[in-house]
């Protein structure tokens, strides 16, 4: 039976997902901690996958065995959205801890850059804005929707802008605002970073984060340009790792990656 | 070990031998009497040697420091002075060790006079003006106009005209008049260490590559430290001849070399070996750089010692524009046949590093080529991680056909 397994071991969260000929049969997403290798095996027993063969991506990648390879987010993001939109040019993930822009050409990467070495403009910038502000991320919108404007939130460190959202909240300041000006700072660090590599429509954004439609609306706010979010932002580099998993695994293997 | 691999080159045996020689006869030079000067990279040394100075080079100190794993500690004597964390990590290292005299070398050789030049960065200006104050011994200081590519005429004479004067006060100091004969005869010397250093880089052209940046990181040492000096020349003679003999033999690096990329800025001292090995893996390898090829210059002129000096001294990559240093980058990207290159994005070193995004994107444009940008240290292991390295060179690894 010709079914393969891709798995991303992230920073927060453990994807996998089970391809049968080349289609989707099913997507898992498991906390990744306390412990990646405990919640990497749980998401491929849950996948109920059997002797499938899998091929690893994410921060933990090098954890599970057994496994036919792996690689690294970036090869798995791009093969993900090149299967699912071929037209897409360029794709920006925010991921748990970093965040990366890939321009992609025919599922292969063209180019990439990802966000220097600090947890702004990541999903740890977004996680711990949550908790300050003590809305829960399946709120974020609920709360954005308000027509209060958006407040500036410094985008060089993580540190730095939860202690000024902080003094926001000692100031009175109405946290919808506050979330918006998160929202904003986080989509600037990533425009910037998409500049690097050269922006090019159509631009597709896949993470967690994504779940999130006012994050989106920053996003393209920032970039200038809209952002198209694909079916189940959160597993497309998992169903990536997986359909490379099945090319590698083919006996007329291409020369491709 | 790596058993698929070839064993590494025999010279590194040979340069062990070659720098313990170095440093025993600076030593010695320095207790018969002969003044030392503690002098940059970039600097006219040929005069010097001329002279009959010994020169230290307290870069090439701090990379050793670095490599030994004595960056952070020095380092962080320097900053309890005062010095910030900010400030380029080899002036950081060699303060700690002015001030501590803690050497990997056994014992610091104290300088007589101190000579820096401006043409790698305006730094050293400062670093050797406060060395100089520390030993309380002069300072001399060549100062190189920065132009976007190759010098003015009227540059050249400029410096010449320095390069002149520095010649009668070393002349002063070293006990020995430096004419134009004597001079001529170092020069001759340097110009032959450096023809045969790009015949070794060269070979790296070849597929698959005989020896890669992580070799010529470490065996440019001479090169930096020993131009002008017969040690030199015998040294380079017999890695050009072996690496000549790797490369007829196909004799290859990286074994099952799959890519091939260009370095851009100084090596990652705290993660040179890991680095290495990582490359080694995923079948890339590192074919040139344009730090090593930085030694390369063949403007040296025996029969006009002076003027080919200064135009030598003033014509360094680090002394022209980011236009230049694209055009350097793109053009040994095609030379070497490589499909991407690597800009390290050097905390330590500003005037290499300032520009590189736009580099990047000009040598894509140019040549096709995938670019990275990483970011690092020289030398100070508090600013390198490998995990973020790894990061970020797994993927372009994997885009050229490499990786594992």
């Amino acid at each position: 039976m010709s079914r393969f397994v891709g798995l991303d071991i992230g920073s927060s969260a453990t994807k996998g997902a089970l391809v049968c000929d080349g289609q989707v049969l099913r997507c898992v997403i498991v906390p990744s901690m306390p412990d990646m290798l405990a919640a990497a095996r749980q998401a491929v027993a849950a996948l109920e996958a059997g002797d499938a063969p899998v091929l690893t991506t994410g921060y933990g990648r090098a954890l599970f065995e057994p496994r036919i390879a792996q690689v690294s987010e970036i090869t798995a993001l791009a093969a993900g959205i090149g299967r699912l939109h071929p037209e897409a040019k360029t794709v920006v993930d925010i991921g748990g801890q970093d965040s990366k822009v890939v321009r992609v050409a025919e599922g292969r990467v063209a180019d990439f850059a990802m966000n220097d070495r600090c947890a702004a403009g990541t999903g740890r910038f977004l996680e711990v804005m949550s908790r300050v502000l003590h809305v829960p991320f399946d709120r974020f919108d609920q709360v954005a929707a308000s027509d209060v404007a958006p407040l500036p939130v410094t985008s060089t460190c993580t540190v730095f802008a939860e202690s000024e959202v902080v003094g926001l909240l000692s100031g009175q300041a109405p946290p919808a605002g506050i979330l918006k000006g998160v929202m904003a700072s986080i989509s600037v660090r990533i425009a910037a970073l998409a500049r690097q590599v050269g922006l090019a429509a159509p631009v597709f954004a896949t993470g967690g984060a994504m779940h999130s439609q006012a994050l989106v609306a920053a996003l393209s706010d920032a970039l200038g340009m809209p952002v198209q979010v694909p079916e189940a932002p959160q597993t497309v580099t998992a169903r990536g790792a997986a359909w490379l998993c099945a090319q590698r695994q083919s006996p007329n293997r291409s020369t491709g990656v | 070990m790596n058993p698929t691999g070839p064993r590494g080159l025999a010279a590194n045996q040979r340069l062990q031998k070659t720098i313990r020689n170095q440093v025993l006869f600076t030593r010695a030079a320095k207790m018969l009497g002969r003044p030392v000067a503690w002098v940059t990279s970039g600097s006219p040394v040929e005069i010097l040697l001329a002279a009959g100075i010994i020169p230290f080079y307290p870069e090439n100190h701090a990379a050793i420091c670095s490599a030994r794993n004595m960056a952070a500690d020095l380092s962080d004597v320097a900053e309890a002075e005062g010095y910030s964390r900010d400030l380029c990590s080899y002036f950081r290292i060699d303060r700690g060790a002015m001030v501590t005299q803690k050497t990997p070398l056994g014992r610091m050789v104290a300088p007589d006079v101190v000579l820096a030049s401006n043409n790698i960065c305006g730094t050293v200006q400062h670093w050797f003006s406060i060395t100089a104050r520390h030993f309380e011994v002069p300072f001399w200081f060549v100062d190189t106009p920065f132009t976007e590519a190759s010098p003015s005429e009227s540059d050249v004479a400029y410096v010449r005209d320095q390069l002149v004067e520095l010649a009668e006060q070393a002349g002063r100091l070293g006990g020995r008049r430096v004419t134009e004969q004597r001079l001529s005869r170092v020069v001759a010397r340097s110009r032959e260490a450096l023809v045969l250093w790009r015949e070794v880089l060269a070979t790296a052209a070849a597929r698959p590559a005989p020896l890669t940046s992580f070799d010529a990181f470490v065996h440019m040492a001479p090169i930096v430290s020993m131009r002008g000096t017969r040690r030199a020349v015998r040294y380079y003679r017999h890695l050009l001849a072996e690496v000549s003999a790797r490369r007829t033999s196909g004799t290859a690096a990286v074994p099952q070399e799959r890519a091939r990329v260009v370095w851009d800025n100084i090596a990652i001292w705290p993660a040179h070996r890991e680095l290495k090995r990582a490359f080694k893996q995923a079948g890339v390898a590192l074919v040139a750089d344009t730090y090593t090829h930085a030694w390369t210059v063949e403007h040296l002129d025996p029969s006009d010692p002076f003027t080919s000096l200064a135009r030598v001294y003033t014509d360094i990559l680090l002394n022209h524009g980011a236009l230049h240093r694209h055009k350097v980058l793109a053009r040994m990207v095609r030379e070497f046949g490589a499909d991407g290159f690597i800009l390290h994005s050097n905390r330590s070193c500003k005037r290499y590093s300032l520009g590189q995004l736009g580099v990047k994107r000009a040598v894509s444009d140019e040549t096709g080529a995938l670019g990275v940008v990483i970011e690092a240290d020289m030398a100070d292991p508090r600013a390198v991680s490998i995990e973020h390295l790894m990061q970020r060179l797994n993927p372009f690894f994997e885009a050229l056909g490499g990786g594992t």
